[in-house]
């Protein structure tokens, strides 16, 4: 294990990018990056995105407190995404979430080109569920 | 030695999720956002009565209203020069007979949401709100302007309206959320609306 984790030494409970593990180290930061920004945004602020909250609980003082918890969420799912031990469970919530924004989408508008953006995102969140990590990386499903 | 102890990562979850409740407590979203301004204006002119149908027109449900005007409606107050209003029944769905209260756009919460479209030229923030539609100025006679905006998604129509030169137009954007450049994929926040020449709504 010693001699495994000098060759590829983590960073910041990633391990180190190369040519051997890019196809599940690149995902993970790509959808950790994407909910990072939109919850951090959301967080800041959340007037911005009311108009994708839903009709049933729109209107209402807890509102933005809806965005920002929304927001929380997305902020705790990819800090999940990129630790190793929650990196499979991350990507569940992951998956979970976009299932909602795409439900809420179609709902809303039909098939449009942010849904077609959306389901791509969502295929690639439920990709890293299923996803063979190596076994030096310990993660929730077996971590 | 474990590249990524598992107490760690705990930790780091925790402290994330500690973080953003405490941004939630320091930063208190404020006062209740209005998420659609074409319904709640809509319900502004019912409860008021509006001034005669002073619900805007929004683009998404008034199916390309193309005003039935003369060169631009006028509230039906003793003050109004114009002619007779435009849409008597679009608030309410039926006749209005009690005299309307008018409702000056500046003085509903949507003012800092209201964007001058009916300038020759419009401001950043004005095109920002338009995103998604296509503006046409066209002058229809001396004194009005037509003013179509058509949206780049083929699934909403257009929406048409007459302005005169004492008048305006405002397009009231809520949520930029919802604007991706050149694109607008969210409808119920947004609600052209005209005022008069003293900022009143006329519809």
């Amino acid at each position: 294990m010693a001699t495994s984790s000098s060759s590829r030494p983590s960073v910041g409970g990633l391990p180190r990018l190369s040519s051997a593990n890019a196809g599940y180290v690149l995902p993970r930061v790509a959808i950790a990056v994407v909910f990072l920004g939109f919850g951090i945004w959301e967080l800041l602020d959340p007037q911005y995105w009311t108009v994708y909250v839903p009709g049933l609980v729109a209107g209402h003082s807890w509102t933005l407190r809806l965005v920002q918890v929304h927001g929380l969420a997305l902020a705790t799912t990819a800090t999940a995404v990129l630790l190793p031990r929650y990196a499979r469970w991350g990507a569940l919530a992951a998956t979970l979430l976009l299932a909602e924004i795409c439900l809420d989408i179609v709902l809303a508008n039909g098939f449009t080109s942010v849904l077609l953006r959306d389901a791509g995102l969502l295929v690639l969140a439920a990709a890293l569920v299923w996803l063979p990590y190596p076994a030096e990386e310990p993660h929730g499903s077996d971590g | 030695m474990s590249p990524n102890p598992p107490g760690r990562d705990t930790t780091i979850l925790g402290l994330v999720i500690v973080v953003g409740l405490a941004v939630m407590a320091l930063a208190p979203p404020g006062p209740v956002a209005p998420t659609s301004a074409a319904r709640v204006v809509r319900a502004n002119a019912r409860d008021g009565s509006g001034s005669a149908g002073a619900a805007p027109s929004t683009v998404a449900d008034s199916g390309g209203t193309h005003t039935p005007d003369t060169g631009g409606a006028a509230t039906p107050t003793a003050s109004s020069t114009g002619t007779a209003t435009a849409t008597e029944t679009a608030g309410g769905g039926g006749t209005t007979t009690s005299r309307p209260k008018r409702i000056k756009l500046m003085d509903t919460r949507y003012a800092k949401y209201s964007y001058l479209i009916s300038n020759e030229t419009l401001t950043n923030d004005a095109e920002r709100a338009l995103d998604g539609f296509r503006r046409n100025r066209t002058r229809v006679n001396a004194s009005t302007v037509r003013i179509t905006l058509v949206p780049e998604e083929p699934q909403y129509k257009r929406y048409s309206v007459l302005v005169r030169d004492d008048q305006k137009l405002y397009f009231i954007e809520t949520s930029f959320g919802d604007d991706a450049p050149h694109r607008e994929t969210q409808l119920d926040d947004d609600a052209p609306v005209k005022v008069d020449s003293d900022g009143y709504l006329v519809q």
